[in-house]
């Protein structure tokens, strides 16, 4: 049902734009808002596996935007030179004429340059037309060609999305958790941090929170979560007693990992998603300096979240012995994983005083777990490259809209000056926050991530505003969603234990939502800014 | 959600009762059917993954009125489905050719003489189920509250998934 | 034994040893060479070269022949008139036996030359003497013939005899198999009776202790509270229980469960066995009479129920080891001293009981009509029961019908146990009362081919007897007939 549904949304959408002409929007923007159209349906409601879906926007962008593609294969713009009828006034075709009365100018370099003209005489196939200071003689012949506003690029443009930058981080981050799960690493230093908790309940639950957490900063929320669940569940789900302090725990782990993953780029892939996008706008920011950003809110959040627990759930016992054993792998692979695991998380928090970039320590990190054998062929096999495509996908997507004007055009649709700065980070957050609740995070992030950029762009918002702003609030916002078991993997995660339901996960969920957001627009107006600019 | 059943199969219905009894702790992740015979057994199993249920475990009793325990366990055996399952005997009676028989041809999983110990079906109970939703189940973090929790764990943390 | 060959009359060799005598005197040529032996002198060595005879006058010479160079065997025995070296001193072989005189030994001694001189100068001699050498030899045929004739006579006693062996070892066997049989019935029975004593103890116990309680919990309660007296008659239907069968509990639950949603299945279970009247019982102290949704509570008054039945199935199981026990104490009676009067129909039924499990399988027609007690070792009429109702169902395979009917004649009981199997072949039915007859290959008391002779005697010892037939419609029967009255 939910497959016929989204196959059918996302023909609608892809053809739609073929029958409508929308004003404003070059030919090339309406192919892109076809593909766009589709591939959100798509993405919204997963006829294909969403993964997929990205690998069906790079093809589609190579297919029918790339200049090597089928549509702008062998085409070029039909250029005439103007025919000067006198001072400043000039013959043109009447096709040449858009009906907003300009021109459009051809440059050395093939771009077009729409040029508000005067009409001074006009017939059936010619108009005479008044402009100035015109810096090229050359004019296109037919306003309405698919060239118009819009230069083909390369198909390898599409390709690159798969070995972006950011995709490298990230790729960084997934082996070295995986390194970390295959020498138990994860689980030592989980033993290790709990223990200073003590046997307090509250305590205990404080350093679940916390411990999920900062697993959780270098390695998937969703990971994290079934790790941490592995490690306590069986100690906790054997008890025979009927305490809420086991709804406590259920619910510490997995929004430890969904706040946890903000902390730091490599955290979540919302996180990544969005400083890809920033990246094709040629702003990067460094791995320390996001961790500056997002931190003290990661904070502040676990104690609320464990604030709201203990008030939600508190404990009637009141010692709880959380016996752990094991000890750290000492084979000398396990020991060159805990350097290199050091050494990496050093290097990606001290960029700011180094200046080598956390995406290229990244793949440094990548190339050390290969040469020295502390991964696998089967460890490499074992990384989820579905994730990389489905950021891979956002980031083509980010292509599109940039390059046909789609970006702009629909930015331009709505009147954001209106809602001032603080208004359109509220919108994002909102937004951001309600979609996630229901999809994947990533998925929101990749489909309002260039919108984000795109508003950032075109630069109307005044003081208060400023590209990365906004889409660092959206991406944050997606990872505050977890008032459902659907909201997020890990949630799921804790339902399935069966301790948990999802009335109980919905009180500690959506206070946390709210007051996440809330706390992050004050740091989005009076905090960040004092950073990013 | 597929349920999974425990099946309890055994002639003498007082018997049967305390069995039941027995394993009410599990019933509320597994529910228990009765049969008294095999041939309502062969009914119940054939409901059951009608259903799209699975019986987890057959715990049967040797000699009955009709077919006997053993060779029961050794047709469940040659089906696709019932093959996964986990089969034990609970009996007092049966003879070491039919318990060779039950071994080699039927996979059985455990031997379990009457009069039995509480104690002693329940942990045999719970290992092979234990056993059996490792093998046939995706989700383990739901049954560590009733069954073998540190063996479920190691398992779950192998499986661990590294994407959301 | 002389036989009708030994007609040969010695005294014709004296004749003729006179008249050779008598020749030799007459011719001076000759001196007589009469040579005497003392006992233990050998005439002729064994393996030597020989080249005279010796005609014994008197005394006696023994034939005697190395065996496997250490023993000597004694070939024959010669008296006065035999000739010795006969064979050696015609053929000029060497000699084939030794001839040792026994005793002093008077012979005439003839040299070959000496034989051959005589013979052409005295050609009459000849007719003297070649009537010695035949009637020798003939005599030494004879002897052969005789000896053949004793020793197939022999062997063929010997074969008897050794026949007559191997019947009594085989009989040997079979008694003491037959006793150690008996024997191990006897330590069983001593076994069994004293285990059942010591059963019959805690057992006794039990049921006392169960009765008691069963009586005393329902004054426990305060009879004016309600929920107390709902409680006591929860607790009174599950002592009434009987389960109903697995199918009936399934099809109540998936009824109950659409009724009762909210309810556990182990609650289900309980609510389905109990019926409707116990439901309406807790659904009236409930009041909310459609949904049962305090779950705790439910479970509370279920445990009275669930009491009721555990106490129940207490007193039953304690019921039944107490008559599995009395059966077992009487099936395993010993018998002492005189017989006594029995109701065969008692052992036919403790018999049964003890055999239940390997009946399990099997459809029963049972009817044991009214009988005169008989006179009989009643452990021992057991034995015949069991004997009879497992060669029945091991006949019978997986499944079949077993009958049992008991009736009377004027002067016996009777007592018919028949099967469904495929029956006895008829070349084997008068073989199986015998001894070692079994068809069974496993091990076990009864693979012994015991069992039926065992029964058979048994039966006899208690002037009954055991008739098999095949009956038309398949199976075996067998009818065991006791004599009832004063014998």
């Amino acid at each position: 049902m939910r497959k016929i549904l989204g196959f059918s949304l996302g023909f609608i959408g892809f053809v739609l734009p073929f029958i409508f002409k929308f004003e404003g929007l070059s030919f090339a923007g309406h192919i892109g808002l076809s593909i766009f159209l589709l591939a959100a349906m798509f993405w919204l409601f997963e006829p294909i596996p969403i993964y997929g879906t990205s690998l069906l926007v790079i093809s589609l962008g190579v297919l029918l935007l790339s200049s090597q593609g089928v549509l702008y294969m062998n085409s070029s713009l039909p250029t005439i030179d103007l025919i000067p009828k006198g001072n400043n006034i000039y013959q043109i075709p009447r096709k040449a004429l858009t009906n907003k009365n300009e021109i459009y100018l051809i440059n050395d370099k093939k771009e077009t340059t729409p040029i508000k003209v005067e009409i001074v005489e006009e017939n059936e196939s010619s108009v005479i037309i008044k402009a100035e200071n015109l810096s090229s003689t050359k004019i296109c012949s037919n306003v309405e060609h698919k060239l118009v506003g819009y230069k083909p690029n390369s198909y390898t443009e599409y390709f690159y999305s798969l070995a972006n930058s950011i995709i490298m981080l990230f790729l960084g981050g997934l082996l070295l958790a995986d390194a970390a799960t295959k020498y138990n690493l994860d689980k030592n230093i989980t033993r290790a941090i709990l223990k200073p908790f003590g046997y307090k309940p509250s305590m205990i639950t404080l350093g679940l929170l916390s411990v999920t957490a900062i697993v959780s900063a270098f390695m998937s929320n969703t990971a994290a979560t079934a790790m941490m669940m592995t490690v306590v569940l069986p100690i906790i789900a054997q008890l025979e007693f009927d305490d809420p302090f086991k709804k406590a725990v259920v619910l510490a782990i997995p929004f430890g990992a969904n706040l946890g993953g903000i902390a730091t780029p490599v955290g979540t892939p919302p996180n990544a998603v969005v400083l890809a996008a920033l990246s094709k706008q040629n702003i990067f920011i460094p791995f320390g300096t996001w961790i500056a950003l997002a931190l003290p809110l990661v904070i502040i959040m676990v104690l609320f979240a464990w604030w709201l627990m203990l008030k939600t759930f508190p404990p009637k016992i009141d010692k709880f012995e959380l016996k752990m054993t094991g000890s750290f792998d000492k084979s000398s692979k396990a020991i060159t994983l805990y350097v290199i695991f050091v050494i990496t998380v050093l290097l990606w928090t001290t960029e700011a005083l180094h200046g080598i970039s956390a995406n290229m320590v990244a793949f440094f990190t990548v190339t050390a777990l290969v040469i020295t054998n502390v991964v696998d062929v089967k460890d490499i096999r074992n990384i989820p490259w579905e994730v990389l495509w489905l950021v891979a996908g956002g980031i083509a997507m980010d292509i599109i809209m940039r390059n046909t004007g789609l970006g702009n055009w629909l930015v331009s649709r709505v009147a954001w000056t209106h809602l001032g700065s603080m208004g359109v980070l509220t919108a994002f957050a909102l937004v951001g926050i309600i979609l996630s609740t229901f999809l994947s995070h990533t998925v929101t992030a990749t489909i309002l991530a260039p919108l984000a950029v795109g508003i950032g762009v075109a630069g109307n918002l005044g003081e208060g505003f400023s590209v990365s702003l906004g889409a660092v609030v959206l991406g944050i916002a997606t990872s505050f969603a977890m008032a459902l078991p659907i909201s997020t993997p890990p949630n799921a995660i804790a339902v399935s234990t069966g301790l948990i339901d999802t009335k109980g996960m919905l009180k500690v969920g959506l206070p946390i939502g709210i007051v996440g957001i809330i706390l992050m627009l004050i740091f989005a107006k009076f905090y960040w800014p004092l950073i990013l600019n | 959600m597929s349920k999974i059943y425990i099946l309890v199969i055994e002639d003498e219905l007082e018997v049967m009762d305390v069995i039941v009894r027995d394993l009410n702790l599990f019933e509320k992740f597994f529910p228990i059917e009765t049969a008294s015979n095999v041939s309502e057994a062969k009914r119940v199993v054939e409901k059951i993954y009608k259903n799209k249920d699975k019986v987890g475990i057959f715990i049967c009793d040797h000699i009955m009125p009709g077919e006997n325990g053993v060779d029961y366990l050794v047709e469940l055996q040659k089906d696709k489905e019932t093959s996964k399952s986990r089969k034990i005997l609970l009996t007092g009676q049966a003879g070491l050719e039919a318990t060779i028989k039950a071994i080699n041809e039927a996979g059985l999983n455990n031997y379990i003489s009457k009069p039995w110990k509480k104690e002693e079906l329940i942990s045999v109970v719970k290992d092979n189920l234990t056993e059996f939703v490792i093998n046939n189940e995706e989700n383990l973090l739901k049954y560590m509250s009733i069954l073998n929790a540190s063996k479920l764990a190691e398992v779950a943390r192998q499986r661990i998934p590294l994407k959301e | 034994m002389n036989f009708f060959l030994n007609n040969y009359d010695k005294n014709n060799v004296f004749k003729v040893l006179d008249s050779i005598k008598n020749f030799l005197n007459e011719s001076e040529s000759f001196s007589l060479s009469i040579i005497t032996f003392k006992p233990g002198d050998i005439l002729i060595q064994e393996d030597e070269e020989n080249d005279s005879m010796y005609i014994i006058m008197e005394g006696i010479v023994e034939l005697s022949k190395v065996y496997n160079y250490e023993t000597v065997i004694k070939v024959d025995r010669l008296e006065p008139g035999d000739l010795v070296g006969l064979l050696t001193f015609w053929t000029g072989e060497t000699a084939f036996t030794s001839a040792i005189a026994k005793t002093d030994v008077t012979a005439f001694k003839l040299t070959r030359q000496e034989f051959e001189k005589l013979s052409t100068s005295h050609p009459e001699l000849n007719k003297l003497i070649q009537p010695l050498i035949i009637n020798n030899l003939v005599e030494r045929y004879r002897r052969v013939v005789d000896l053949n004739l004793k020793m197939t006579i022999l062997r063929k006693e010997l074969e008897k005899e050794r026949n007559q062996l191997r019947e009594a070892y085989l009989k040997l066997e079979q008694t003491s198999n037959r006793l150690i049989h008996q024997e191990k019935m006897a330590t069983l029975g001593q076994l069994v009776a004293g285990v059942a004593h010591e059963i019959n103890n805690p057992t006794s116990a039990l049921i006392r202790s169960i009765e008691f309680i069963i009586d005393t919990i329902p004054s426990l309660f305060e009879e004016n509270v309600k929920e107390a007296q709902v409680k006591i008659k929860l607790f009174k239907l599950g002592l009434e229980n009987i389960f109903i069968s697995s199918e009936e509990l399934r099809s109540k639950m998936e009824e109950l469960e659409k009724k009762y949603p909210n309810v556990n299945r182990s609650s289900l279970r309980l609510l389905a066995q109990m019926g409707d009247d116990g439901i309406n019982l807790i659904e009236k102290l409930l009041k909310t009479p459609n949904e049962f949704n305090n779950i705790v509570e439910l479970e509370n008054l279920l445990h009275f129920y669930e009491i009721g039945i555990s106490l129940k199935s207490v007193k039953i199981s304690s019921e039944r080891i107490e008559k599995i026990v009395k059966s077992l104490r009487s099936y395993s009676k010993q018998n002492h001293g005189d017989f006594e009067l029995v109701d065969l129909r008692q052992g036919i039924e403790d018999t049964l009981l003890i055999l239940g499990n390997k009946l399990k399988n099997f459809d029963f027609h049972i009817n044991l009509r009214e009988i005169p007690k008989v006179r009989c070792y009643s452990g021992e009429m057991n034995q015949v029961w069991t004997n009879i109702i497992i060669n029945a169902i091991d006949a019978m395979g997986d499944k079949g019908i077993l009958k049992i009917e008991t009736g009377t004649d004027e002067k016996f009981v009777w007592v018919k146990i028949s099967d469904s199997g495929p029956g006895i072949p008829e070349h084997l039915i008068n073989e199986i009362f015998k001894p070692n007859f079994t068809t069974k290959t496993a091990s076990g008391s009864f693979g012994l081919g015991l069992g039926l002779t065992i029964s058979n005697e048994i039966v006899q010892k208690h002037g009954g007897r055991i008739e098999v037939e095949n009956l038309k419609e398949g199976g075996a029967c067998f009818t065991v007939y006791l004599p009832f009255g004063n014998n």
